[in-house]
């Protein structure tokens, strides 16, 4: 993991990179770096790896059972008004 | 119901009651759960239950307490559906619901997690290293155009190609394996990493759901996925050499 001219890390601007949360002028400037340097480019690599295997461990949503008493308390609470 | 409810109910609805616009577009989605719309209340329970549950669960210590709560906050949701004056997003309003709720029941049943034990964790996990600088400090000193915090995103690097297109990675094993990784975290980075890159959440709903910083909530994001893609790496480059045997074991069996 690389540094900036300040000596920080650069590991949360890889963060912000990889989520798209960099102001233009930054973001544009680690694009620049990632195509001299092939550590940072292999970091964000596996972070994007990382996000979209992430993305599959998405619990399911509520069962049809559960759903369904949860509309039965709905109309319940909605009729009690 | 009484005519009284009628009214109140009618008038909520009406177009002179709607005050601040809402972040993201939501006036239709108010509108239908206000006229008390289920299909739209259900694809709302449908996207937001999974992370909901995960909020819940910071402050009780079981998932069917955390389920229980839930529920209740749901409930609560509707009701309160005609005092929400769409300041925050609906997301926020409803997990401080949520959050307020579970600390509640926490507080209510003594064997539950002490509320301030969320905010401990955040505390040690961020002084755990020296603490990462914030990235808007480099724009500022950096390139001199001084970005204000409105607005200005980059380009996002969406079709980043080396890292993209590895549908090998989402094999059985490896969701396996990613769910127990993650429960090894630090409470206030497993939170934030399931948050944003489960559940889908944008940095600012985090934020505000856990009353976290911006900085603060990348550091911790950051910290958490590092971790993670450690484990990953190493499981997909074991994965990598065991396969062989492992396929060979399943002939052998077959
Ligand atoms: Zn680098
Ligand atoms: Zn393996």
């Amino acid at each position: 993991m690389h540094t900036d001219p300040f000596g920080h890390s650069l590991g949360t601007l890889l963060t912000g990179y990889v989520d798209g949360e960099l102001p233009a002028a930054l973001s544009r400037a680690v694009s620049g770096h990632l195509r001299e340097c092939d550590s940072c480019g292999a970091e964000v690599a596996s972070l994007i790896r990382l996000k979209s295997a992430l993305r599959a461990v998405r619990s399911p949503p509520p069962s049809a059972t559960a759903q369904a008493r949860l509309v039965e308390r709905l109309r319940a609470a909605r009729l009690g008004r | 119901m009484n005519r009284l409810a009628i009214q109140s109910a009618t008038s909520s609805v009406s177009p002179t009651m709607a005050p601040v616009p809402s972040p993201s577009g939501e006036a239709g989605l108010l509108t239908a759960l206000r006229a008390g719309d289920e299909q739209a209340f259900l694809g709302l329970v449908g996207k937001l239950h999974s992370g909901l549950i995960r909020v819940a669960m910071l402050y009780v210590r079981t998932h069917d307490v955390a389920e229980e709560v839930v529920q209740e906050s749901w409930i609560a949701v509707l009701e309160g559906l005609h005092r929400f004056e769409g300041r925050s997003s609906l997301k926020t309003w409803i997990s401080h619901i949520v959050a307020n709720q579970a600390r509640t029941r926490a507080v209510r049943e003594a064997r539950c997690l002490p509320f301030s034990s969320f905010d401990e964790s955040v505390a040690r996990e961020l002084a755990d290293t020296a603490p990462s600088v914030a990235p808007e400090r480099f724009t500022r000193s950096g390139d001199g155009e001084g970005h204000g915090r409105a607005g200005h995103w980059a380009d996002p690097p969406r079709d980043w190609r080396r890292g993209s297109a590895e549908g090998a990675l989402l094999d059985a094993e490896t969701l396996r394996f990613l769910e127990v990784a993650l429960d090894t975290l630090p409470p206030a980075q497993k939170i934030v990493v399931t948050l944003r890159d489960v559940e889908g959440w944008e940095s600012e709903e985090v934020c505000n759901a856990l009353g976290l910083s911006e900085t603060n909530q990348r550091v911790l994001l950051h910290r958490g996925r590092a971790r993670l893609r450690a484990m990953l790496e190493r499981h997909l480059g074991h994965h990598r050499s065991c396969t062989p045997t492992r396929s060979a074991t399943r002939s052998a069996r077959s």
